[in-house]
C-alpha cells in the first residue's frame, strides 16, 4: 500500500515539474519548492547523521574528548564576515582555508596535467599500423593548430600560422559541438528515464 | 515557398509533445535498431574481471536525483557485475544520496545473489572534506571513516572492511559521478596508482576522453549509453529496459537531427524572400 501511495506522489511530482513545459504555473511553483525544501531538510539530516554526529559529537561528548570543542569555535569565526568590526577573526579562517585550498590546487595539477601533457608526446609511426600512425598524426595536428590559435603575443596574419591558427578555431568548433551533443543526450536520458517511471512504474503499460 | 519559413517558428509545445510521443513509441513496442558496445564499456568490464582475489572495489558514489536517469542505470549495473562476480565493494561518495541510494540498489540485488552487507558490501556514507580527505583515507582507511553509515557498528567489526587498510587494498576504484567529482579520485590514481573507471553522465564524456587515452582511467561509461552497454556486456536484469531506453534515444536524437535541418531550411528561405523584398 506505502509503495502504491509513494509510486503516485512520486508521479504527481514529476507531472508537476513537467507542466512548466506549457506554461508556467502555480502547480509546477509548489513542487519545485517542494523539492529545493526536502532537498535541504534531507540534507541538514544526513550531515548530522553521517559526519557530524559520528565525527565530532560522539569523540567530544561520548569519548570525553573535549577539544573538539575548538572545532566548533573555530568554524563559527566564519560567521564574523557579517560584523565589519570583528571581520579580521573571519579573515583568519578564511586565509588558512585558502592556503589549504591553493596547496591542494598545485598537487592537483601535478597529478591531472603532467600526465596529460606526456600521453600527448606521440610517435607519428606508420608501421606497425598504419590506422595508429594516422590517429597519432591528426592527434599532433589538432593539439599544434588549437595551441597555435592561443598563441595571441605573435601575429597569426603570416602563413603557415594563419591556416593552422583557422584551422585550430575549427577543431575547437568541433569540440564544442561534441560538447553540445553530449549534453542533448545526457538531458534526454532523464526525460527517457521519468517517463520510463510513469509508463512502467505508474501506469504499468509496459513491461521489460 | 513561403510556406518554408514556418519551420523557423515551430511551436515549442508542439516540438515537447512530438519529442514525448517519440520516446515513448520504442518503451511501448519493440524497435530493433542497431546497438554496439564500446571499448571503454569493455574496459571496465575487463578490469572487474581480472580484479586480484586479494582487493576490494571502492564506489565512489558521486550522484543524486538530479543525474539518477543516467547514474543509478550505470550504479544498478557495475553493482549487479560486482555481485556476480564476487567481488566484495565499499560504497561511499560525495554526494549525500550517493551512498544511499547505492545502499537500496545493492540491497536489491543482494536478494537475486545471496550477498550479505558486512561480507560482501559496506556501505561507509558520505563524505565531506574533498580532496584533504581523500588523500587521508588513501594513508589510513580505518581512522579516515571509524564506523559504517548502516548499522554504526566500527568499520573492524566487518571482516570485508578490516582487510582495507590503505589506498594499496583497493584493487580498482569506480566512480558513478553526475558532476567534476572525477578530478579528485585521477588525482588519487596518478599519485598511489590505482586503477579509476569512471561512470559518468554524457555531458561529462568529452571531458574524459584524454584520460582514457593517458592511460588514469580503465574504462569508462558514458551517460545511459553507458549502462546500456554494460547491462549488455554482464547480461545483467536490466539489460532490455536500458536496450529499449536506447532506443528512445535514438528516436529522439532522430527528431533533433530532422528539427535542426528544417529551422535551417526555414533560415535559409527567409533571407531569400527578405533579399528578394
Amino acid at each position: 500500500m506505502l509503495e502504491v501511495v509513494v509510486t503516485w506522489l512520486a508521479a504527481i511530482a514529476t507531472l508537476g515539474i513537467y507542466s512548466i513545459l506549457y506554461k508556467e504555473n502555480p502547480f509546477y511553483r509548489f513542487f519545485e519548492h517542494l523539492f529545493i525544501g526536502l532537498g535541504l531538510g534531507w540534507t541538514i539530516f544526513a550531515v548530522w547523521k553521517d559526519i557530524l554526529h559520528p565525527k565530532w559529537w560522539t569523540p567530544m561528548v561520548v569519548e570525553g574528548r573535549w577539544y573538539w570543542i575548538f572545532a566548533m569555535i573555530i568554524g563559527s569565526l566564519y560567521y564574523f564576515i557579517f560584523s565589519p568590526r570583528f571581520a579580521w577573526m573571519a579573515r583568519l579562517v578564511i586565509s588558512t582555508m585558502m592556503g589549504l585550498t591553493a596547496g591542494l590546487v598545485f598537487k592537483s595539477f601535478a597529478a591531472i596535467y603532467i600526465p596529460q601533457i606526456e600521453a600527448s608526446f606521440r610517435a607519428v609511426r606508420f608501421s606497425p599500423s598504419l590506422a595508429g600512425g594516422l590517429n597519432n598524426l591528426l592527434s599532433t595536428l589538432i593539439l599544434l593548430s588549437v595551441l597555435i590559435y592561443f598563441l595571441f603575443t605573435i601575429s597569426q596574419e603570416r602563413q603557415p600560422l594563419s591556416t593552422l591558427s583557422k584551422l585550430g578555431r575549427w577543431f575547437i568548433m568541433l569540440g564544442l559541438g561534441a560538447m553540445f551533443g553530449s549534453t542533448v543526450m545526457a538531458r534526454l536520458s532523464l526525460f527517457i528515464d521519468r517517463l520510463t517511471f510513469l509508463l512502467h512504474d505508474w501506469l504499468k503499460i509496459i513491461r521489460f | 515557398m513561403e510556406w518554408l519559413v514556418k519551420f523557423r517558428y515551430i511551436n515549442r509545445q508542439w516540438i515537447f509533445l512530438t519529442l514525448a510521443l517519440l520516446v515513448a513509441l520504442p518503451l511501448l513496442l519493440i524497435l530493433p535498431l542497431p546497438f554496439f558496445v564500446g571499448p571503454q564499456a569493455r574496459g571496465l568490464y575487463e578490469a572487474v574481471k581480472e580484479l586480484p582475489p586479494d582487493k576490494v572495489v571502492l564506489l565512489a558514489m558521486d550522484w543524486g536525483p538530479a543525474t539518477k536517469g543516467e547514474s543509478m542505470w550505470q550504479a544498478q549495473a557495475v553493482i549487479e557485475h560486482l555481485f556476480k562476480e564476487k567481488k566484495p565493494f565499499i560504497i561511499t561518495g560525495y554526494d549525500i544520496l550517493g551512498p544511499q541510494l547505492s545502499q537500496e540498489l545493492a540491497e536489491e540485488l543482494a536478494k537475486k545473489y545471496g550477498a550479505t552487507y558486512g561480507e560482501n558490501w559496506v556501505n561507509v556514507g558520505f563524505i565531506t572534506g574533498g580532496l584533504a580527505f581523500l588523500l587521508r583515507m588513501a594513508k589510513n582507511f580505518q581512522q579516515a571513516f571509524k564506523t559504517d553509515s548502516i548499522q554504526h557498528k566500527p568499520l573492524s567489526s566487518y571482516s570485508l572492511a578490516r582487510r582495507v587498510k590503505d589506498i594499496q587494498d583497493i584493487g580498482l576504484i569506480i566512480n558513478v559521478t553526475g558532476s567534476g567529482s572525477y578530478g579528485d579520485w585521477i588525482i588519487i590514481q596518478t599519485t598511489y596508482q590505482v586503477p579509476l573507471a569512471v561512470a559518468c553522465t554524457a555531458v561529462i564524456t568529452p571531458d574524459l576522453y584524454p584520460f582514457l587515452d593517458s592511460k588514469q582511467l580503465v574504462g569508462m561509461l558514458s551517460g545511459l549509453k553507458g549502462a546500456a552497454e554494460y547491462e549488455t556486456l554482464i547480461g545483467g536484469s536490466h539489460s532490455k529496459a536500458t536496450l529499449k531506453m536506447m532506443m528512445s534515444q535514438s528516436m529522439a536524437h532522430l527528431l533533433i537531427i530532422i528539427l535542426i535541418i528544417l529551422g535551417n531550411i526555414g533560415l535559409l528561405f527567409e533571407r531569400r524572400l527578405r533579399r528578394s523584398a
